[in-house]
């Protein structure tokens, strides 16, 4: 009985853990021309990506 | 329908009439080459191709490859279409990337006054009076695109400049703040081979209207700009997220954590005191 009471306590606890690491946080990623990488966790428009993008392309790649 | 109802509409009809008059249109359209210095310490010079569209009272000097591109990208997400959708686009039909974006309109929103805008991660703009470079007339003549050519040199907010303009074309006017002399502006280079600029293709007729485009600007001063794209230099990724962008982590192509090092912008012009130039 009480092993059967640890195991449902132990699924409890892995499905709130689950639903909690489940929380959706957007990963972005992408290369500028000359082969860095970028990531961050973060919601933001697809105009900021682009924003963004261009703004490491000029500071990374080019002289 | 009541007198009040036919006021309003007359009115609004004649304020439609009104903004239509004030809005110029280009009458010439200058293109020029141009070549840039990013970084103080940079090996390169970038280029990029602008253009100066000439109307009646204004006129607005700009990037073409950088417009191309923003047609692009307002088109892509105008319907709909992701980050990727418009990377992959610009890799199929955009123009190389531009690192000087700038925007300069001379007698806008009125006469006398200069509306600059630009990007550093968002975009600014900001508006100062016209300020007409001290120019001395040399000796010396050459012929630029058939068109025969005289000389003058300026300091200008910390440049020295060498330029070339035509008295066949009699607009007073030049490629990025430069204007003043008794006609158009074909070449113009600063003495430290930062900067130039070179005419290739002169138009005339109408060619739509000279207008700032529509999008959320900081507002700022000359000399806050400046600051912001020091600072920017100097430490990118702080920059960035103290523009209100999520905290970001770059790597190199063998997969190390990249470091920024803190870097000098090389300016067209110098507003701030206290900076060497």
């Amino acid at each position: 009985m009480k092993r059967l009471f640890l195991s449902i306590a132990l699924l409890a606890s892995a499905f709130f853990v689950n639903k909690v690491q489940a929380t959706p946080i957007a990963f972005n990623a992408f290369i500028t021309s000359c082969g860095t990488e970028y990531a961050f966790y973060g919601t933001v428009s697809d105009a900021a990506m682009a924003a963004i993008f261009d703004y490491y392309e000029h500071r990374d790649c080019g002289d | 329908m009541s007198s009040k109802k036919l006021f309003i509409i007359v009115c609004c009809f004649a304020m439609h009439v009104s903004a239509q008059s004030e809005m110029d249109t280009t009458a010439l359209r200058v293109s020029y080459v141009s070549k840039m210095r990013y970084m103080e310490d940079g090996k390169n010079l970038s280029d990029d191709e602008k253009v100066l569209d000439i109307g009646k009272h204004s006129s607005h000097f700009y990037s073409r490859w950088s417009e191309h591109n923003n047609a692009i990208r307002d088109s892509i997400f105008g319907r709909g279409g992701n980050f990727q959708d418009y990377r992959s686009e610009l890799e199929k039909t955009g123009f190389p990337d531009s690192r000087t974006p700038f925007h300069v309109f001379k007698n806008y929103p009125k006469k006398g006054m200069l509306t600059y805008t630009d990007k550093e991660l968002k975009s600014f703009i900001y508006e100062e009076p016209m300020e007409r470079p001290d120019w001395k007339l040399s000796e010396g003549d050459t012929v630029v695109l058939g068109y025969h050519c005289k000389k003058a040199q300026t300091t200008f907010r910390g440049r020295t400049w060498n330029v070339w303009y035509t008295m066949d074309i009699p607009y007073s006017d030049g490629p990025w703040k430069l204007y003043g002399l008794p006609g158009l502006i074909l070449h113009a280079a600063d003495a430290k081979g930062d900067f130039i600029f070179d005419c290739i293709g002169i138009k005339q007729g109408n060619m739509g209207p000279i207008v700032l485009r529509k999008e959320k600007y900081i507002n700022c001063t000359p000399q806050e700009f400046e600051k912001n794209r020091r600072s920017s230099f100097e430490d990118p990724d702080s920059y960035e997220t103290k523009m209100g962008f999520p905290k970001i982590q770059g790597y190199d192509a063998k997969g190390r954590p990249i470091v920024h090092k803190p870097q000098v912008p090389c300016l067209l012009e110098y507003v701030l005191k206290n900076y060497k130039k």
